[in-house]
């Protein structure tokens, strides 16, 4: 019997001390389950935001506006004009899963941070409009519903009017929460570095630019002189450099597994900026090699400078655009 | 003597595929997709289509060449059978045993997408043809090759006459991605194989036992894969790039069912 007691009785005290929980160790440390704050999300935002400007519409649109000249494959299908709609997809998918669903879960997060928030719907106004003057009707309002189910009715496209409209609004309330921010973004904000004056300026002039696709010529001249008001203050991507993931777009399809496939030798631009050249735009007083060089992409893959140099910078929004719509509606 | 025989058809249609209208059935990225879609058979190819008249014929470029519809996929296919069978005998005389099967597959639809790709890089052979013109024939590009020239290409008739499918046709709409004639990839996929054929020889005779000490000698060579009969030139089309899954038909660079020799020999003490 006695020996019973002392088989049971540790077995008692094990028990009596025992974990309730165990320490956690079913939760997988690798894998995020819950994003803490909203600005963690902001560079995902904005890369998808890159991604939609810079990546494959902007190539698509270099080739339909003699920029580069598509030789092989893929790029030769793009350049004589075998556009699929497959081929918006993966544009898409950074404007519903990169930017508004990002976006959402954003403002969800983090409502009191204005900064953030301000720079959120700035970006996302940027992508819309871009979407509509492309795509013209696409889904906005119900593109990521509050409650997504798996029985949930398909997002419906709205007119391209409406989402030029909901792009104003969007450009308004960011402006607002960048009146007089109490928060900051700091370095999650990789565009500006969370400075609220060069977003306003951006915010401005892309009111302008959507004034001018919706033929509001008059609206958009009244932003322009609270737009982008020195080169200084560009929005734009700037790309680290240091490894093939964080380069300049153009440098890592240009020079890396699409090498060969594109070429800027003999575009149209370059004949455009070529003195020499029948086609020269050239004033006679001015010297457009420079600018002819920054501009011109290689495409074999030994490119190093110029617009598609590794490290450089991508132009979203621009002092040089603010200054043409000026000067084209003044 | 033995015969053994069997026939099998599946036909399944989709109703409802799980979330929106149209469903990939692999997590992979495929220019010609298998796909579930909506009043379709499963597994459907869905990829660019080349463009069409109201009455179904190619709409065709003023040099007579197909174009790619730009509109958005399209449904170019069935990879499912109409039917399959098998059958099989097997022969047995004094120590001889003969056995052998075929297996075959009727009206199924196929991906050559191997064939596509090398035929836009010139190193499929059928585009390596070389012809020599007894007509003048347009190419892809819009130059006309005179008569009595030898081309390297084929000759071909998209309804608008013949034309010359050489390097400007192959390099443009043949290729990867979107944007090419992905539907010129897919052709009736039936196919006939002999799956298998063994031959094997007993000794078991009563004075071979009692030479021997042994009970019997069992001789045995087999072939899996031996033969295939079908209209896909260069590959085998009863394999499927995404393996075992719902997706099928599908090729690209694909390893074909391998062919093997089995030699045996079995001693019984």
């Amino acid at each position: 019997m006695k020996s019973i007691y002392k088989f049971l009785l540790p077995l008692l005290v094990f028990t009596a001390f025992s974990c309730e929980d165990f320490l956690d160790v079913n939760d997988n440390p690798n894998q995020l389950v819950d994003v803490p704050s909203g600005d963690l999300l902001l560079k995902g935002t904005l890369l998808a935001n890159t991604q939609l400007h810079k990546g494959h519409l902007m190539r698509a649109a270099s080739y339909y506006s003699g920029g580069l000249i598509g030789n092989n494959l893929v790029q030769q299908t793009l350049y004589i004009y075998n556009f699929t709609p497959g081929d918006s997809d993966g544009s898409w998918e950074h404007l519903y899963n990169g930017i508004l669903a990002q976006n959402k879960k954003i403002r969800e997060l983090s409502p009191e941070l204005d900064r953030l928030q301000g720079i959120v719907d700035i970006n996302e106004a940027m992508a819309l409009g871009t979407a509509a003057s492309i795509w013209g009707d696409i889904p906005y309002t119900t593109a990521v519903p509050d409650n997504p189910t798996l029985e949930s009715a398909l997002p419906v496209y709205d007119a391209q009017a409406t989402v030029f409209g909901a792009v104003q609004e969007l450009l308004d309330a960011g402006i607002e929460k960048l009146a007089d921010p109490k928060t900051n973004v700091g370095s999650e904000d990789i565009f500006n570095g969370g400075n609220a004056t060069k977003w306003t300026q951006a915010a401005y002039t892309l009111k302008a630019r959507n004034y001018m696709l919706t033929k509001n010529y008059g609206a958009a001249l009244n932003q322009v002189d609270k737009g982008i008001s020195s080169a200084a203050n560009d929005l734009a991507y700037h790309p680290i450099g240091t490894i093939n993931e964080n380069s300049n777009l153009i440098y890592i399809l240009a020079n890396g597994s699409r090498a060969g496939d594109m070429t800027g030798e003999d575009a149209y631009l370059q004949q455009l900026l070529d003195p020499a050249n029948t086609s020269s735009r050239n004033n006679a007083k001015t010297d457009e090699t420079a600018r002819r060089n920054f501009l011109f992409i290689k495409g074999d893959g030994s490119s190093d400078k110029g617009i598609d140099a590794q490290d450089a910078d991508m132009p979203l929004v621009t002092y040089a655009e603010n200054t043409l719509i000026w000067e084209s509606v003044w | 003597m033995g015969i053994m025989a069997n026939f099998n058809r599946n036909r399944n249609l989709v109703t409802s595929p799980n979330r929106g209208w149209c469903r990939q059935l692999y997590a992979s990225v495929s220019s010609v997709q298998s796909v579930a879609i909506e009043g379709y058979p499963m597994g459907v190819f869905f990829t660019q289509a080349a463009a069409r008249n109201e009455d179904g014929s190619l709409l065709l470029n003023d040099n007579g060449f197909p174009m790619v519809d730009l509109t958005g996929d399209k449904v170019v296919g069935d990879p499912n059978p109409d039917w399959r069978g098998g059958l099989g005998f097997n022969l047995a005389y004094k120590g001889l045993a003969l056995n052998c099967l075929f297996e075959t597959s009727q009206g199924n639809d196929f991906s050559e997408r191997t064939r596509f790709i090398l035929g836009y890089f010139g190193t499929h052979a059928d585009v390596g043809n070389e012809i020599t013109l007894t007509q003048d024939l347009v190419n892809y590009a819009g130059v006309t090759i005179p008569a009595g020239t030898t081309v390297r290409g084929n000759i071909r008739n998209f309804g608008g006459g013949d034309v010359l499918l050489d390097e400007s046709y192959y390099t443009t709409v043949q290729g990867f991605g979107d944007g090419v004639l992905n539907e010129f990839t897919v052709a009736d996929g039936s196919w006939t194989r002999l799956r298998e054929l063994s031959l094997s020889y007993t000794l078991d005779s009563e004075g071979f036992r009692k030479s021997t000490g042994l009970s019997s000698i069992e001789l045995t060579a087999s072939g899996r894969n031996l033969k295939i009969w079908t209209d896909i030139v260069g590959a085998d089309p009863d394999i499927n790039q995404f393996g075992v899954g719902q997706g099928q038909g599908l090729d690209y660079f694909t390893n074909p069912g391998a062919k093997s020799f089995v030699f045996g020999l079995k001693i019984n003490y």
